[in-house]
Parts: C-alpha cells; sequence; structure tokens
C-alpha cells in the first residue's frame, strides 16, 4: 500500500470508521494516525458522516455492574488528583485546551435554555443570535482579543481587550485557522478598541470549519498577503453559539 | 415540548462540565447515552456483557478526554458514538474471540427501510429525542444513490461489524467482490457527503 497518495489514505480513513480495517492494517492505521493530522482531518470527515448513521432503534438497559465499573476507575484518580481547583485547572493542560474548556463552558452556559424560555420553534432558544465566537490570547495566557460574528452574517466584531504593541508600518491580520489546511485571511484588525471586517462570505461559509482564529503582524505594505508574515502573537479557540 | 436539538446541546453542556471534572454531570451524562452507546456496542459485539466491558473503557476514555472535546469539530452524540464505535472496534478487531452468529441476517435492510428519525412523536421519552436529534438526513439521501449491494455490504459492515470475510459469507459473494462494493460504495458517498 503506498501511504503517499492521498486518494488511497483518504479511503483507508473511510474503511477505518466504516470497520472493514481489522488486524494489523488497523493497528497500522492507527499509528499512522499518530503523526499525520491530514489523515487524522479524513477520519474526522468520515466519523462526522459516518456515525450519525449508528443511531439505533431500540434501546436496551445496562446492568448496575457498568456504572460501578466506570465510577471505580474515575475515583481513584480524583483522590489523586490536586484538591484545589484552581491548581486542578492550571495543572496539566495546555493554555489551548484549558482556553476551550473555559469557553466551552461560558458558551454553553448561555445557550442552556432556562425552563421559564417560551422560543418559537424556529427562533434559538438562547440570549444571544447564533454565532460564531473567538476568544484570542497572547503567549502568556492573558485574554487579548473578541471576535464574534453572526452565523448567517457578513460582519465580524472585533474588540480589543488589552492594547497591542504594532509599530507604525504595521498592521494586525486575522486568520482563520481551519482544520489540516492553510491559514486563510479574514482581515486586518485594530490593535485597540473596536473593530470590525467585512467578509467575502457569510461566516457559515467561512467558519463553519474553523476550530481556531489567530492574530499575526505584518508590514502594511503586506496587510492583504495570503500567508502570515510573522508567528501568531494571539490564538484562540473559535465556537459555535448555538 | 422541546426540539430535538436540545437533546444534543444538554449532551454538550454536560460533556463541558466533564471536561472539568464534574462527577455529578458525569453521572448525567452516562444516563442520557448509555442506553444509545450500548445498542450501537451489543449490535456490533453481539454480547450485552462483552459490550458493557467495552464500554466500561469507552466512558473512561470519555472521562479523561473530555477536555479534548470541541463542539466547532463534532456534535457531541457523534464524538461519544465514535468513541465507542473506535473501542467496540479495537475489541473485534484485536482478539480471536468468536461472536455469536447474527441473529438477524436481514438486519440491515432493516436499518435502510426503517422509519425517519425526525417523525414527529410528543409522547417520545428523553433517550427517543436524543436519538431523533442525531441528523443523519443527508447520509441517508447520499446512501439512496448507490447500488443496492453497495448500501447492504456497507450496512452490513458498520451495524454488524462484518470484516469483507464475513461479508462475503453473508452476501453469497467472491471477496473480491464484496471488497469492491464496499470500496465503491465509500468513493461515491464521499462527494455526496462533501455537498
Amino acid at each position: 500500500m503506498n501511504y503517499n497518495r492521498p486518494d488511497l489514505r483518504d479511503r483507508l480513513a473511510s474503511e477505518y470508521v466504516l470497520g472493514t480495517l481489522h488486524g494489523r492494517a488497523r493497528a497500522r492505521f492507527q499509528q499512522l494516525l499518530k503523526d499525520d493530522p491530514q489523515l487524522r482531518a479524513s477520519v474526522a470527515f468520515w466519523e462526522r458522516e459516518l456515525v450519525p448513521m449508528g443511531a439505533p432503534l431500540s434501546v436496551p438497559a445496562p446492568s448496575a455492574k457498568l456504572w460501578a465499573g466506570i465510577a471505580r476507575q474515575i475515583s481513584p484518580r480524583e483522590r489523586d488528583a490536586p484538591a484545589n481547583w484552581f491548581e486542578r485547572w492550571f495543572n496539566t493542560r495546555t493554555i489551548g485546551s484549558l482556553t476551550a474548556g473555559l469557553f466551552i463552558g461560558v458558551g454553553v452556559a448561555l445557550v442552556v435554555p432556562t425552563a421559564q424560555d417560551n422560543a418559537e420553534p424556529d427562533t434559538a432558544t438562547s440570549q444571544l443570535p447564533e454565532s460564531y465566537a473567538g476568544f484570542l490570547q497572547d503567549a502568556t495566557g492573558t485574554p487579548a482579543m473578541l471576535v464574534s460574528s453572526r452565523r448567517h452574517g457578513k460582519v465580524v466584531d472585533i474588540k480589543v481587550l488589552r492594547p497591542i504593541a504594532v509599530g507604525p508600518d504595521q498592521v494586525l491580520q486575522l486568520w482563520a485557522l481551519p482544520k489540516g489546511a492553510a491559514p486563510r485571511l479574514l482581515g486586518t484588525v485594530p490593535a485597540q478598541g473596536k473593530g470590525k471586517i467585512e467578509l467575502p462570505a457569510t461566516s457559515e461559509q467561512l467558519l463553519s470549519q474553523v476550530s481556531e482564529l489567530a492574530v499575526s503582524v505584518a508590514p502594511k505594505a503586506n496587510a492583504l498577503s495570503a500567508q502570515p508574515s510573522g508567528p501568531f502573537i494571539l490564538r484562540g479557540p473559535c465556537a459555535k453559539f448555538w | 415540548m422541546p426540539a430535538p436539538e436540545e437533546a444534543q446541546r444538554d449532551i454538550g453542556y454536560l460533556l463541558a462540565r466533564v471536561a472539568l471534572r464534574d462527577q455529578a454531570a458525569f453521572r448525567q451524562l452516562y444516563e442520557a447515552t448509555v442506553r444509545c452507546l450500548l445498542a450501537i456496542t451489543v449490535r456490533l459485539l453481539r454480547d450485552q456483557s462483552w459490550a458493557e466491558e467495552v464500554l466500561q473503557e469507552a466512558y473512561v476514555s470519555v472521562w479523561n478526554s473530555a477536555v479534548n472535546y470541541s463542539p466547532a469539530k463534532s456534535q457531541p452524540m457523534t464524538w461519544l458514538m465514535a468513541i465507542a464505535r473506535n473501542k467496540a472496534m479495537d475489541a473485534l478487531r484485536s482478539t480471536t474471540t468468536e461472536r455469536a452468529t447474527m441473529v438477524r441476517p436481514q438486519a440491515a435492510d432493516d436499518d435502510e427501510d426503517s422509519g425517519s428519525p425526525d417523525a414527529a412523536d410528543d409522547s417520545a421519552g428523553p433517550m427517543e429525542r436524543l436519538i431523533r436529534s442525531i441528523d443523519t438526513v443527508r447520509l441517508r439521501d447520499c446512501l439512496q444513490g448507490l447500488e443496492p449491494v453497495q448500501r447492504q455490504a456497507i450496512a452490513l459492515a458498520f451495524y454488524d461489524g462484518l470484516t469483507h470475510a464475513e461479508l462475503a459469507d453473508h452476501m453469497r459473494e467472491p471477496l473480491g467482490t464484496v471488497k469492491a462494493w464496499v470500496r465503491r460504495g465509500l468513493e461515491r458517498l464521499r462527494p455526496c457527503l462533501q455537498r
């Protein structure tokens, strides 16, 4: 099997998710997955599309042993974990997943409907319209920028949380980072205060596959470059608020 | 009556709490989803105690990796179902344990013809609402675009976890034929699903 051909790799990914890859071939494929983001993206595609088909028609009841076994495996670790909530929060997680966890917690807290909500079937039950939202931090983990746009809108709102150092001949570029693909320029953003970006298409069209946003610095002459001119100085998750 | 999509949103909320090591939320997540995941693994492994062993590993994996779940990447139920499926497939594909023979050989066809999950039913409980919230409309449309033998081979592989050799046996066709049905079926699905 020539693993370098993209069509063959996608076929392998589809058979892996379907379940027809077995024995040593399955084990080999799982090894490949570890170091190959493109292959992981293929698997993610097939999982997203095929796995929902598994929704069952009739559902059996589990025995009491099942939960007992799970609880046993979880509790000892819980005792070993740092007791302090703050330490547990910052202990073994990267800033990225920490932000995602915080963001999910904040985001879903806004969209879980209360018992009193009388939402009509076709309007969102959250307090906010359906939106994409990004929460970007700098390398020290300090929150630096909020980004949001309505799901089917074309305007991105920017709010700078703490002023960003930018030279007189430089601009800040906002990038969408789609999984397994090159960064895509959304536009330029201010170094302080608020701003707006007009998108060439709706947020849904541009951001539905994007899990992260990032900001880099570029010379003014390169303001609309296709690739970042330097490293990302801010970075954070992009999530759906609905 | 809450809409089906809210069932998934609730699961998403619980997953976010599990990422923060909230054991009470994890218990609720388990109660809300275990029957769905058990149905999938029992179907694949054909034995409830084996399925429960595998699900134990799956839920512990959910507990440990909820922090990596991102709503941008997948629907909550898809993420959970994928973990359960992967654990079941790992178990199936790496042991020499024989599965019990299939009880209902026509099971795969039943799934194709079964009622659409979005039929309205006000009396349905939370589990049924959760299952109905799983969106398969486009997939079902795309499956209709396959040859019936391709669709059947894919369904048998997916729902019942048949290997190529078992497919050949069950469909009474040469190994090469069923491999080609699966491969071409998947090749045809890709462009349709990407639309």
